[in-house]
């Protein structure tokens, strides 16, 4: 009878256990990881979810992505920003107005090496379109004279602009989207989130990603070099990215607000890693026009971090990065202080 | 004594038993990394107790009643997936009772019932989905089929005791 | 029934199937994964090509008109696009899983995915 009883709180407890490690192996695993691609801002919207409801946040992420396109984009009839660009005043939203005075906020710190006002020298332009065209000399410097985002005004919600000038917040677009991903990442509690906007990086959750850094000679698909990251905001511009080819030139689409033609120097791509989307997005392009030196400076006001790929191949990488990147292409060479 | 009506009694009571367990089963989440539908077999025990004890005929019977059991409360597919596995597992162990003896115990008994369960799983999963996709998943089968039968082993020899007791009622040993 | 709870043969059984496991998932490593392209058009999956098939040729119908895509010889490719910019056919070649190209005026997709893990989590570029 003794041993009867022994053998039913064995089974019991084997039961239990099982039971337990169930339920334990239940609430791991019900984070699936879900996968989505879509379109939205004129690129592709790849995001990695790990969530209770991952395609619901998804959903959710696309959706919010396309609600400000339209509130933001200049390309969009009626979008805020178009119609600033019209009036040359306009009411804007809270989220419009918060983006604005973010972005001005980076036009200020780097001397204007990015400006939210390049509107019209980027529809002079037309860079990556099919209606690209190589503006006149006096044209261009008549368009970077208006180039100035002091001349941006904000009033409360009010806004108003110089009579010559345009909006053009394509150097922030990618980054505010994936800013808006983070959030909703947020609300639902997911557990991990990788969402690429274009490529633009929003690292969400727990953990370290692997993120390769696009080879600037090859296809989207060939990386050169991997960083891991913790939770954070990566984003690269390079001179690969959109341009356009005229007599045996290429013309690629970083404007310089400066002399009004694309950036020329020895980068191929600047890649920052730092705490926002906006700021990631917008750095990326102002250390491209400002080079390593003078980006520096930059990154250390905006506490962020950041990857030269030079033309020559070698890399320069930021003081906190040094330890996190690994090279995976020997073409590429760290460059290492003497 | 020994009659038809009290062996059947206990053919019933068995196959209700397999049938709780294998609710039991359905209860715990299913697996991540296992494809739908391949389970894990804890009912595995009650036929194979059958199979030791009672002879080959009642451990096939429970086996079937299972998964007739199981067409009723989940269909088609499943019923198929179930037999599949559950004859092909019932199989093994009554080939290893036959010919292999007490040379093998509870644990390796139970294994190869395992590993023939899942395997007859996928191959019933193969057959529907017309895909050899599935057939990846072979290795991670055969693992959770060793640990399964581990532990069905383990857990049979606890129980022995209670389900000779248990048959003892039907007067069928 | 008279039997003990696990005999040697029982070990040598598991030892056998565990040596089994182990063989082949260093063969699955080993030999070729079997890679899918996924075709997708404004989102959703249209269509799905097995890269270890000899040829085979798809036609998209995008947002404006026709995308070819072919597959060949383990890898797949944009042959042509009714799109303008043409960026979707210079993406070359896909070959690995993780793999894609898109046509943004076109909002098609292809992307290339199978069993083994992706290396790194996404690219940024």
């Amino acid at each position: 009878m003794k041993k009867n009883k022994m053998i039913i709180a064995v089974v019991a407890v084997v039961a239990a256990a099982l039971i337990i490690t169930a339920v334990v192996c239940d609430s791991f695993f019900s984070q699936k990881e879900y996968e989505d691609t879509g379109f939205a801002m004129g690129a592709v919207i790849a995001q990695k979810i790990k969530a209770e409801n991952p395609e619901e946040v998804a959903k959710e992420i696309i959706n919010k992505i396309r609600i400000t396109e339209n509130r933001i984009s200049w390309r969009i009839e009626k979008s805020e920003i178009a119609k600033l660009n019209k009036n040359k005043n306009a009411e804007i939203s809270d989220e419009t107005k918060k983006y604005l005075s973010d972005t001005i906020d980076v036009c200020k710190k780097s001397n204007g090496a990015v400006d939210l006002t390049v509107g019209n020298l980027t529809n002079a332009w037309n860079i990556g379109s099919e209606n690209f065209r190589i503006p006149q000399k006096n044209e261009l410097e008549a368009i970077i004279e208006n180039v100035d985002w002091q001349k941006v005004k904000t009033e409360n919600n009010f806004v108003t602009i110089g009579d010559n000038q345009s909006i053009d917040l394509g150097f922030v677009g990618k980054g505010i989207a994936c800013d808006e991903a983070k959030a909703i990442l947020q609300k639902h509690q997911a557990k991990q989130g990788v969402i690429s906007v274009g490529g633009s990086l929003c690292l969400f959750g727990n953990g370290t990603f692997d993120i390769g850094i696009r080879n600037p000679h090859g296809n989207v698909n060939d990386y050169m070099a991997v960083l891991s990251l913790e939770e954070c905001f990566v984003s690269t511009s390079g001179n690969y990215e959109r341009f356009s080819e005229k007599g045996g030139k290429k013309y690629h689409h970083i404007l310089s607000t400066y002399t009004g033609y694309p950036v020329e120097n020895n980068l191929l791509s600047v890649t920052v890693v730092c705490s926002s989307g906006l700021l990631s997005d917008a750095l990326s392009t102002a250390c491209y026009c400002l080079g390593f030196e003078k980006s520096l400076e930059l990154l250390e006001e905006y506490n962020a971090e950041a990857v030269f790929i030079f033309d020559d191949n070698t890399v320069k990488v930021t003081e906190n990065l040094k330890e996190k990147i690994e090279i995976k292409n020997n073409e590429f060479e760290l460059w290492k202080e003497n | 004594m020994k009659t038809k009506t009290q062996k059947i009694a206990l053919t019933g009571v068995l196959a209700a038993q397999a049938l709780a367990l294998s609710f039991l089963e359905n209860l715990l989440p299913a697996l991540p990394f296992l494809p739908p539908g391949v389970k894990l077999g804890l009912s595995n025990i009650v036929t194979m107790f059958c199979a030791g004890s009672l002879g080959f005929t009642t451990a096939f019977c429970v086996t079937v009643i299972k998964s007739l059991f199981v067409f009723l409360t989940r269909g088609a597919t499943a019923f198929f997936m179930s037999l599949g596995g559950g004859l092909l597992s019932t199989l093994a162990m009554c080939l290893m009772i036959k010919f292999v003896k007490n040379k093998s115990g509870y644990v390796g008994v139970a294994v190869a019932s395992s590993v023939c369960h899942n395997f007859g799983q996928l191959a019933v999963s193969i057959i529907i989905t017309k895909t050899t996709a599935m057939l990846s998943y072979a290795p991670v089968l055969l693992l959770s089929a060793v640990i399964m039968g581990f532990i069905t082993g383990t857990v049979l020899k606890l129980v022995m005791p209670l389900l000779i007791k248990q048959s003892k009622h039907f007067k069928s040993l | 029934m008279e039997r003990k709870l696990i005999t040697k043969n029982d070990i040598l059984l598991i030892v056998a199937i565990v040596l089994i496991i182990v063989i082949s998932f260093v063969f699955k490593n080993i030999s070729n994964e079997n890679l899918t392209a996924e075709i997708y058009f404004d989102g959703k999956i249209t269509d799905t090509v097995n890269l270890s098939a000899k040829e085979e040729k798809k036609i998209v119908t995008g947002e404006n008109g026709k995308t070819i895509i072919e597959a060949k010889d383990g890898k797949i490719y944009f042959s042509s696009s009714c799109c303008k910019d043409k960026v979707c056919v210079r993406s070359g070649e896909l070959e690995k899983n993780g793999d894609f190209a898109s046509c943004l005026p076109e909002k098609v997709i292809v992307k290339v995915i199978g069993e083994k893990k992706e290396q790194i989590d996404a690219i940024v570029y």
